[in-house]
């Protein structure tokens, strides 16, 4: 026998006033919360989230008040243009009222709609833009230090200006250390990233980190790219969580929807990244650039290095994004081997830029097919075509050719554009873009290698 | 039974005074084989009966529960609920795939002699947020914490959380005795024994609730403090409440009669 335990939604009349609002009408109902439409006494619209109120039992209203208090201190916060922006907070006071009385009222800014609607009717024309918006909000959360702990397409506000910003703060929560603690979330399983499953639970609740709130944002651009479609196959939640976890437990490939543009698949493959400490290579400010990258229709890029032999671990990842190239390396060490020669002695005069908080510079070699490298070791056919020099971190080179080679003992890299750094580091980037107007190589577009012994082919850029 | 991410665990009672019995433990996509087993022909679960064949059929765990294979020519395979009103599936030779429904289900295997039985347990199975029905333009969403408010261990955390849910200044935690003689009037419980109690208590603590086990105390403490960790997390996350009592027989003895003669 179910027990109900008879919890019904914050009913409030159109024309009640609290604060300075009057009610117009219902929006949603949500968790432990009733948010209603309301409109100022200049005008503004707000949207009022009640919260609470004496139809709660003392138990139930004991399990509210942290999160109460964390979204009301949260809204309290300096305003940013990527989070929605609160008005005020009050309390009921209406005896007369008791399923009301006492409940607390959040006052925000009100969005015309959220990203959950408009993914509803199909792939949004400026999801891009959207998403970037998303990645920059979740870039602020977490430079200021705080896990949003819910992100999902229905707590993405869009404002009438059609900007987006992140809503709902009730699980967000200020990380110590490496993590904060939240309650145990009450909602759709397929946000939730892998670790959660695994995750035990203390009288403080789950460990959750930013590395959640990534996977969750490359839940929701995945969502928003493919027409609402999530990431992993089902029918049912159960079905895309089993798929999940077989995706993370190694057993089955990402498989992204066709319809996800191909330079967005990079980024929703690395924020989809299967563990914790896998994903914390790519924090929020990173992914933000890149979705910049992507939306801006300019650049590719790519990540991820691997290694015919001995694999270690990568060391950092850069984003470059050049007049000519966008490229993006994944750094892997080799640990044997002579150092190459500098990429200094290659004279550049072009600006630097700052990406992901580095100072790199892209110096194209006007003269296609130099051998740059004529050690036998360095491969029979390793051409470049320009290096780039990122400050406080090793130079790099980028190759010409098709399925160049680069060799180094027993080990080998055999891929179209591939990088040789001069601090003896290598790896290699399975696309690259070359715009048009370059002066080093004729064709523009992308080229991407998938394996080995796959021949490169050419993706037009969407 | 540990948080490694199975969704389903498979149970061979060891013989009485043979050691713990035997569990397997299975991820979504995973799949063990069960039968009697042969040198060259080794079985993920193990029945030492002769009665059963040597590959008897298999099990595979699916989103969150699993789906059974009989691979006998002849044998049907009968499962149980061993909580629930006399409920069962028979599982046709030759059927393959066929799904289980139960969070608790035994397996029994068709032999002369004595008995051929394991259990298996789908933890996982997911329940709607129950705040979340019945609410205009709200998501249907998952609880947290995938509790089955019929199943006997929702009743012995109710138990163990009664003295707090009625009167939240009170700090005591009933013990096993005392939740076996609170339960006791219920339909189903008059048998229950202490290590029964126990037995849900550690499946809620490691399985149901993920409570973060504590290093460093001896088993006598670790019971003790499994259930003050329970009835904690169950009371602070709000998965127990006032409105479950009702669940319980009635504290006075007149009313506990009438109940049971219901």
């Amino acid at each position: 026998m179910p027990v109900s335990d008879g919890v019904v939604p914050l009913s409030v009349p159109v024309g009640y006033r609290v604060g300075g609002w009057e009610v117009t009408g219902l929006i949603a109902a949500g968790g432990w919360a009733t948010v209603y439409a309301a409109v100022g006494e200049d005008g503004t619209e707000a949207a009022l989230k009640f919260i609470g109120g004496d139809r709660l039992s003392l138990r139930q209203r004991a399990v509210l008040t942290e999160t109460i208090e964390h979204e009301v201190a949260f809204s309290r916060r300096d305003p940013h243009p990527r989070l929605v922006r609160p008005f005020e907070v009050c309390v009921v006071d209406d005896p007369e009222r008791p399923e009301l009385h006492g409940a607390t009222v959040l006052a925000m800014e009100r969005g015309a709609t959220t990203l959950r609607d408009l993914i509803a009717d199909g792939v949004p024309a400026d999801a891009e833009r959207l998403l970037v918006e998303v990645a920059e909000g979740l870039a602020h959360l977490h430079g200021a230090g705080f896990v949003h702990g819910d992100l999902k397409p229905s707590n993405v506000l869009i404002r009438a200006d059609g900007s987006a910003c992140l809503a709902d703060f009730g699980l967000t929560r200020e990380v110590e250390g490496t993590h904060a603690y939240a309650p145990p979330q009450h909602g759709s399983t397929d946000y939730l990233p892998p670790e959660w499953w695994t995750e035990q639970v203390s009288d403080r609740g789950v460990a959750t980190r930013p590395s959640g709130d990534v996977w969750a944002f490359g839940v929701t651009a995945h969502q928003a790219l493919a027409g609402g479609l999530f990431p992993f196959p089902g029918a049912t939640a159960q079905a895309r969580t089993a798929a999940m976890r077989a995706y993370t437990a190694g057993r089955e490939d990402l498989r992204l929807n066709a319809e996800v543009p191909e330079r967005w698949r990079s980024v929703i493959t690395d924020c989809l990244a299967p563990d914790h400490a896998r994903r914390s290579a790519f924090p929020a400010e990173a992914i933000a650039e890149r979705a910049h990258l992507a939306a801006s229709g300019l650049e590719v890029v790519t990540v991820v290095g691997r290694r015919r032999r001995r694999p270690v671990v990568a060391g950092a990842v850069v984003a470059a994004v050049l007049g000519l190239a966008g490229v993006a390396i994944a750094l892997t060490r080799d640990d044997n081997g002579p150092p190459a020669r500098s990429a200094d002695e290659f004279p550049c005069d072009r600006d630097q830029v700052t990406r992901l908080n580095l100072r790199v510079q892209y110096c194209p070699i006007f003269e296609p097919g130099t051998p740059v490298y004529d050690s036998p070791d360095r491969g029979n056919d390793a051409r470049v075509v320009g290096t780039l020099r990122v400050a406080g971190l090793a130079n790099w080179f980028i190759g010409q050719d098709e399925r160049s080679v680069y060799r180094r003992g027993t080990g080998e890299n055999r891929w179209w554009a591939y990088t040789v750094s001069d601090d003896d580091t290598f790896g290699w980037v399975p696309e690259v873009f070359f715009k048009g107007g370059g002066d080093n190589t004729p064709d523009g577009g992308l080229l991407r290698c998938g394996a080995r012994d796959n021949p490169c082919r050419e993706s037009p850029l969407k | 039974m540990e948080a490694d991410g199975s969704t389903v665990l498979v149970q061979v009672p060891a013989p009485p005074g043979q050691g713990p019995p035997l569990v397997v433990h299975l991820r979504p996509g995973d799949v063990a084989t069960f039968g009697r087993g042969a040198p060259d022909r080794p079985v993920d679960v193990p029945l030492r009966h002769d009665g059963v064949s040597r590959l008897a059929g298999e099990i595979r765990a699916a989103e969150d529960h699993w789906l059974l294979s009989n691979l006998s020519r002849h044998a049907t395979l009968v499962v149980d609920n061993p909580e629930g009103a006399g409920e069962y599936l028979r599982i046709a030779p030759r059927r393959l795939a066929a799904p289980i429904p139960f969070e608790f289900a035994r397996v029994s295997l068709p032999v002369a002699e004595g008995e051929a039985v394991f259990l298996v347990f789908a933890p996982q199975h997911t329940y709607a947020d129950e705040e979340m029905l019945e609410r205009p333009g709200g998501e249907l969403t998952t609880a947290a914490f995938p509790l089955d408010e019929t199943a006997k261990y929702f009743l012995v955390l109710l138990a163990l959380c009664e003295p707090r849910l009625r009167d939240s200044t009170s700090v005591a935690v009933p013990t096993v005795a005392e939740v076996i003689e609170r339960l006791a009037p219920l339909q189903g419980f008059g048998a229950l024994t202490p290590s029964a109690v126990n037995y849900h208590i550690d499946y809620l603590a490691t399985t149901k609730l993920r409570i973060k086990q504590r290093a460093g105390i001896d088993d006598s403490q670790r019971l003790e403090w499994k259930r003050d960790a329970l009835v904690a997390t169950a009371l602070r996350f709000g998965l127990v409440g006032e409105q479950h009592l009702r669940l319980l027989p009635s504290r006075t003895r007149l009313s506990a009669r009438t109940s049971s003669e219901r």
